[in-house]
C-alpha cells in the first residue's frame, strides 16, 4: 500500500519485466541439473526509486524434452515439463561505486522423485546477498547464499568481470563483450558425515568449480535486450563433475554450455520529470 | 568500375545515399549607381528573431549534443547594411547559429535581391558559431546527419531561417540613413585560450601576434590567440534632433561558441549573445531608451579566427560525454546481466555542471561586454561619414577538374574528428580496440599515420577502409564562397570555415601584402569566419601534421589554408581593379547535397487548433531561489518563440503597479516545452533563478499571441532558497 502510494505520488516507478533463457543444459552452482536443454522464464514486478529496486518475481525451469535413461533431469527420467519453480524477492541498491543486493528465494521442485527427479523433499529457502564494485576495470563480485531450511549452510561465489570494448560506433547493438571468471565455494552446503540425513548440494567443502564465461548483453530495441553466454567449467567437487547418469560421465573435469537470454522490461508508471 | 565506385553504387541502390541534390539560385547584385545628389555613408540595422520551436538537434557537439527542449537567450539574425556615396552597398548579417550553409546564403540573397539590390556577392552572412542553435539546414548530408544527435535535413527549418534572415536584411536596407562610422581595435586578453596548443607550437614561423601585458601573467595557452577585437561603430542621423546618435556596431572577435556544455538542452546564443546584448543595452542606455523585451540598438558579433580558440571555461563547466554503462533495471537471482547502452552522465553532476556553466558565462559576458563598451565609447570621437565600400566575391569548386591546385581531390575526415575537441570530447574519445589497441580515436598520437603517402598526408582516415562508403560521393561540402569587402580603411575577408589562429594570421598578412599599396597595417585587416558556408576547419600545414581535432577536420588536405589564402589575395587584387567586373560580379549557380527532407522541427499544424487550447497556469513552485512555473499553451510549432515574447515575470513596484522583472530572453530564465496534455494543449515550463535580494510580490504574465489571449497569474512571494514549496 505504501509502495503503491509512492508510485501514485510520482516518487517511484513501477516496472514490469520478463526474461527467458534457453540453455543447452541447466547448470546450477556448477552442478549439472539437466543434461538436455531447458527454457527458464522469469516474470517480475519492481518498485524503482532512484537507484534502488525492490523486486518480486517467479522463475521456472522448464524441460521441454523427455529425459532419457542416462540424462540428468529435475523432472525425472521419461518426464518433461516444469522441474523447478522459484519465488523470489530482492532489494538492490546502487551506491556507486558499489552495488549490493539482499534477497530471499523459495525453491520448489515439481519432479518425480521415484524417477530420479527432484520432488518436494528438496524444497527449501535461501537468503542471499551480493556486492560488486562497478567502477574498476575488473569488476569483482562477492555473493553469499545461505540455505535456511533444508541444507542450513552457505554457498559463496567470487567472480571477476572484464569488459572488452569493441568498436564504439553505432554499427550495431553489440559494443563490448565480457570475460568473466567465477569460483564457487561450499561453506556448509556439503555433505555432513555427522548428519548424513541432512540435505547437501555438494560433496565436499571448499572450491566446487571454476566457471569461465564469454558473454555479451545488448539492447535490441528500447526495453528489449539479449544476452548470449558461453560457459567453460572446470569442476572440482564430485557433484559438479557429473554430467549425466552414464557412469562414463560421472567424473568429468570440464564441461561447456551455452545460454541465450532475452529480456524485456517496461516502466508502467513513469516518474514525473523533476529536472 | 573501381571498387569504391562499386560500393558507392551498391549503397546508392539500397538507398543509403539520398542526397537530394539542390541547385541553388545565383542572385547577382546590380552594378552600383551613384546617388543623384552627392552624400556620405548610409547605414541601417535590422534584426530578426530566429528562435525556432523546440525539437531540433543542437549543432556542433555531434552525438553528445542534446535535442533542443526550449530556449534561454533567444537567437537573432542581426543585419547591417552600408551604402557609400558611389552607390556601393554591402549587407553584413551575423546570425546566432552554429554555421552558415550556402543554402541559407543563396536563398536569402535570392529573397532580397529584387528589393534591396543585395545579391549573393553583396551579402556576407556569418554565424556566431554558438553550439546551442539548431542543425538540419546545412548544405552537406553528412553535416545534417552527424553534427547533432538528431539526424536529418529539414527544409521547413531552412524556410524558417531564410524568411527571417531575409526580413532582417530588408529591415536594415529599408532603414538606411545618413551615418557616421569608425573602426577600432582593442586587444582582449585573458578570456580566450588556444585549445590546440600542441599543434599551435609546431608552426614555423610562429605567428606575429600581439604580446599580452606582462602584468597579466597569462599562461602560454592564453597568449596563443589573436586577441584583437575589431569593431565598427555606427551612429545614425536622428531625424528628430538632427544629431548622429549611437545605433549599433559590428564586432569581429575570435572565440568558439562553446561555453555552453554539450549537456545543454536549450537554444541559446552562448557568450556571443551576452556580449551582443551587453553592448546593445549600453547603447540603448546612452540613447535613454527604456530597456524592454528587445534592445533597440543592434550589435553584430562575428567570429574571427577561432578555429583553435575557446573561451577560458573552467573544467567544471564540461559535463562529460555519454558512456557505455549497464542500463539499470530490476534484477533477481536469475535475471541475465544488464545490457549496456550509451547513457548520459549522472543527472546530479550534470545539473551542477550546468549551474557552473551559467555562472561562468555570466562572468564572461559581463567582463567582455565591458571591454566592448569601452571600445565602442572610444570610437565616438573618430566617426566619419566618408567611408567607401568595395567588395569582391567568388565561388570556388573544391572537387573536380576546376578545383584549385593544392586541394586533395576527395575530402576526407581524420579519425581525430570523431573524438571532438576538448570543448566537447565525444564518447569515442580514447577508445581503443579491445580496450588495448589505439586506432586513432584521440588527438595526435595514433591519429597520425606517418606512413600515409596520399594527398591527405599523415591524416589517419576516419573509419578506414569504410570512410568513402560511409561518406558517399557527396557527403561533404563541394563548394566554397569567398568574399573580401573593404569598409573604409578595413579589409575584411570572409571564409566559409573555422580558421585557426596561425592560419588566420598568415591569410591576413598575405591580404595586407597584396594591399600594400594602400598602406594598410595589421590593424586594418580582419577575417570573418564561418561565413557564407561551412566546411569545418582550416589549419596550417604544420598544425595539420599534428592531427589534432582541427587538423583532422581539415577536409581537403594540408594545403587548404594556402589555397584559401590565395583566394583571398586574389579577391583583394580584384578590389583594387575596378576593370575586373565592369558589369558587376557574376554569381554562378551551385549545387548542394543536403539530403532528403525529414520533419524535425514541429510544423505549424502540430497539436490541436489554438481555439481548443486551454491556456492556463498549472503549477507554480520554488526550488531554492528558482521559480518554476508550468502552464498549458499551444503545441511547439504552432507556438514559435521567434514570433514574439512568450512570457514575462512582473514584480509589484508599489501597490497595484507592476513592472517587468524579466522577459523570456534572459540568462537566468529558461523556457522548455515539456510534454503534451491530451487535447488540452502542451505543457510548458519556465525556470527563473531570481536575483539575490528579490522580495515582494511577483506574478507571471503570458503575453497575448495570435489566437491566444494574454493571461496573468496569481501574485506570489519571491523564492528565497530553502526546500521546494509553493510561493
Amino acid at each position: 500500500m505504501i509502495l503503491a502510494t509512492y508510485v501514485l505520488e510520482g516518487y517511484a516507478q513501477l516496472v514490469i519485466g520478463t526474461d527467458a533463457a534457453y540453455s543447452t543444459r541447466y547448470v546450477w552452482r556448477g552442478v549439472t541439473r539437466t543434461s538436455d536443454p531447458v527454457l527458464q522464464p522469469d516474470v517480475y514486478l519492481a518498485f524503482a526509486h532512484d537507484d534502488a529496486f525492490l523486486t518480486a518475481g517467479v522463475w521456472a525451469s522448464f524441460e521441454p524434452f523427455r529425459a532419457g535413461e542416462t540424462d540428468l533431469s529435475d523432472s525425472g527420467v521419461g518426464e518433461k515439463g516444469v522441474g523447478e519453480l522459484n519465488y523470489w524477492v530482492e532489494y538492490a541498491r546502487r551506491l556507486r561505486p558499489v552495488e549490493f543486493a539482499l534477497g530471499w528465494t523459495r525453491y520448489m521442485y515439481e519432479g518425480d522423485a521415484e524417477r530420479g527427479g527432484r520432488g518436494s523433499e528438496f524444497n527449501t529457502s535461501e537468503i542471499y546477498s551480493r556486492v560488486q564494485l562497478v567502477r574498476l576495470p575488473l569488476k569483482p563480485k562477492l555473493a553469499v547464499w545461505y540455505d535456511v531450511e533444508r541444507v542450513k549452510g552457505a554457498y559463496i561465489e567470487t567472480s571477476l568481470d572484464l569488459r572488452v570494448p569493441l568498436l564504439p560506433l553505432r554499427l550495431g547493438p553489440l559494443r563490448s563483450i565480457h570475460l568473466s571468471g567465477l569460483a564457487g565455494w561450499s561453506a556448509g552446503q556439503e555433505s555432513n558425515e555427522e548428519e548424513p540425513s541432512g540435505g547437501a548440494n555438494f560433496a565436499d567443502p571448499g572450491l566446487t568449480h571454476l566457471d569461465l564465461s564469454l558473454w555479451a548483453s545488448f539492447v535490441l530495441v528500447d526495453g528489449l535486450s539479449m544476452a548470449p553466454a558461453f560457459h567453460f567449467q572446470v569442476s572440482q567437487d564430485e557433484s559438479t563433475r557429473r554430467t549425466s547418469l552414464d557412469p562414463a560421465d560421472a567424473d568429468r573435469s570440464t564441461k561447456v554450455w551455452f545460454t541465450l537470454s532475452v529480456s524485456w522490461s517496461h516502466a508502467i508508471a513513469q516518474r514525473e520529470d523533476s529536472r | 568500375m573501381s571498387g569504391r565506385a562499386l560500393l558507392a553504387l551498391l549503397a546508392a541502390l539500397v538507398g543509403c545515399y539520398q542526397y537530394a541534390p539542390r541547385t541553388l539560385p545565383a542572385p547577382s547584385s546590380p552594378v552600383p549607381q551613384p546617388a543623384a545628389e552627392p552624400g556620405g555613408l548610409l547605414a541601417g540595422f535590422g534584426r530578426a528573431d530566429i528562435t525556432a520551436a523546440p525539437g531540433a538537434g543542437l549543432f556542433g557537439y555531434g552525438p553528445e549534443g542534446r535535442q533542443a527542449r526550449g530556449y534561454r537567450l533567444r537567437l537573432y539574425a542581426r543585419a547591417l547594411v552600408l551604402q557609400d556615396s558611389a552607390g556601393e552597398r554591402i549587407a553584413i548579417v551575423v546570425a546566432d547559429l552554429g554555421a552558415i550553409s550556402p543554402l541559407l546564403h543563396r536563398l536569402v540573397a535570392d529573397r532580397v535581391v529584387g528589393e534591396t539590390g543585395i545579391g549573393a556577392d553583396r551579402l556576407l552572412l556569418a554565424a556566431t558559431h554558438t553550439h546551442s542553435a539548431p542543425s538540419h539546414f546545412l548544405g552537406a548530408k553528412l553535416y545534417n546527419d552527424h553534427s547533432a544527435s538528431v539526424a536529418g535535413f529539414d527544409s521547413l527549418l531552412v524556410e524558417f531561417l531564410v524568411t527571417r534572415i531575409a526580413e532582417a536584411v530588408r529591415n536594415a536596407a529599408d532603414s538606411l540613413r545618413p551615418a557616421r562610422a569608425a573602426w577600432g581595435i582593442a586587444s582582449v586578453w585573458g578570456h580566450t585560450r588556444n585549445r590546440s596548443y600542441g599543434a599551435f607550437t609546431l608552426n614555423d614561423p610562429t605567428p606575429d601576434l600581439p604580446t599580452p601585458p606582462a602584468e597579466l601573467q597569462l599562461d602560454e595557452r592564453y597568449s596563443a590567440v589573436d586577441p584583437r577585437w575589431a569593431m565598427l561603430r555606427v551612429d545614425l542621423l536622428d531625424a528628430t534632433s538632427g544629431d548622429y546618435v549611437p545605433a549599433g556596431a559590428l564586432s569581429i572577435f575570435a572565440v568558439h561558441g562553446t561555453a555552453n556544455a554539450s549537456a545543454n538542452d536549450l537554444l541559446d546564443g552562448d557568450v556571443h549573445a551576452l556580449v551582443e546584448r551587453g553592448l546593445e543595452r549600453h547603447i540603448d542606455t546612452l540613447n535613454r531608451r527604456a530597456l524592454g523585451f528587445r534592445p533597440h540598438a543592434v550589435h553584430l558579433m562575428a567570429n574571427g579566427t577561432a578555429g583553435d580558440v575557446s573561451a577560458d571555461w573552467p573544467a567544471d563547466t564540461r559535463c562529460g560525454a555519454y558512456s557505455l554503462r549497464p542500463i539499470a533495471r530490476p534484477a533477481g537471482p536469475h535475471t541475465p546481466p544488464e545490457p549496456e547502452g550509451w547513457q548520459p552522465p549522472p543527472r546530479d553532476s550534470v545539473a551542477a555542471c550546468l549551474e557552473a556553466v551559467r555562472t561562468y558565462m555570466e562572468g564572461w559576458g559581463s567582463s567582455v561586454s565591458a571591454r566592448a563598451i569601452s571600445l565602442f565609447n572610444r570610437l565616438g570621437t573618430e566617426l566619419r561619414d566618408d567611408l567607401r565600400l568595395a567588395r569582391a566575391f567568388r565561388t570556388v569548386a573544391l572537387k573536380g577538374e576546376s578545383a584549385p591546385e593544392g586541394l586533395c581531390r576527395e575530402p576526407k575526415l581524420g579519425s581525430a574528428t570523431l573524438v571532438g575537441s576538448e570543448d566537447g570530447n565525444t564518447r569515442y574519445n580514447d577508445w581503443r580496440f579491445l580496450g588495448l589497441v589505439p586506432i586513432g580515436f584521440e588527438e595526435g598520437n595514433s591519429a597520425v599515420k606517418e606512413s600515409n603517402r596520399g594527398c591527405q598526408g599523415p591524416k589517419r582516415i576516419a573509419l578506414f577502409p569504410f570512410h568513402d562508403l560511409a561518406a558517399g560521393p557527396h557527403g561533404f561540402p563541394e563548394v566554397a564562397q569567398f568574399m573580401v569587402v573593404r569598409i573604409g580603411s578595413m579589409l575584411v575577408g570572409a571564409v566559409p570555415a573555422e580558421v585557426t589562429t596561425t592560419a588566420g594570421v598568415r591569410m591576413k598578412e598575405a591580404m595586407l601584402s597584396e594591399a600594400g599599396g594602400q598602406k594598410v597595417t595589421m590593424d586594418s585587416v580582419a577575417l570573418i569566419t564561418l561565413a557564407n558556408g561551412h566546411l569545418q576547419y582550416v589549419t596550417t600545414r604544420e598544425e595539420y601534421a599534428a592531427q589534432h581535432y582541427e587538423g583532422a577536420s581539415t577536409l581537403y588536405g594540408p594545403g587548404t589554408a594556402e589555397v584559401f589564402q590565395d583566394q583571398l589575395v586574389s579577391l583583394v587584387r580584384e578590389l583594387s581593379d575596378a576593370s575586373v567586373h565592369p558589369r558587376g560580379i557574376s554569381v554562378g549557380p551551385i549545387t548542394v547535397y543536403p539530403g532528403k527532407h525529414r520533419s524535425i522541427i514541429p510544423p505549424a499544424s502540430a497539436g490541436p487548433p489554438l481555439e481548443r487550447i486551454d491556456r492556463v497556469v498549472e503549477e507554480l513552485g520554488c526550488r531554492g531561489d528558482t521559480l518554476i512555473v508550468r502552464w498549458l499553451d499551444a503545441y511547439p510549432g504552432r507556438l514559435i518563440p521567434a514570433d514574439g515574447p512568450l512570457l514575462r515575470i512582473e514584480r509589484e513596484a508599489e501597490a497595484g503597479r507592476w513592472e517587468t522583472a524579466v522577459w523570456d530572453d534572459d540568462p537566468h530564465l529558461e523556457v522548455r516545452a515539456l510534454r503534451p496534455r491530451a487535447r488540452r494543449g502542451y505543457l510548458w515550463e519556465a525556470r527563473w533563478r531570481m536575483p539575490a535580494g528579490a522580495a515582494g510580490l511577483h506574478r507571471v504574465a503570458l503575453v497575448a499571441r495570435q489566437g491566444l489571449p494574454a493571461l496573468t497569474g496569481d501574485a506570489f512571494r519571491a523564492c528565497q532558497g530553502g526546500p521546494p514549496r509553493r510561493p
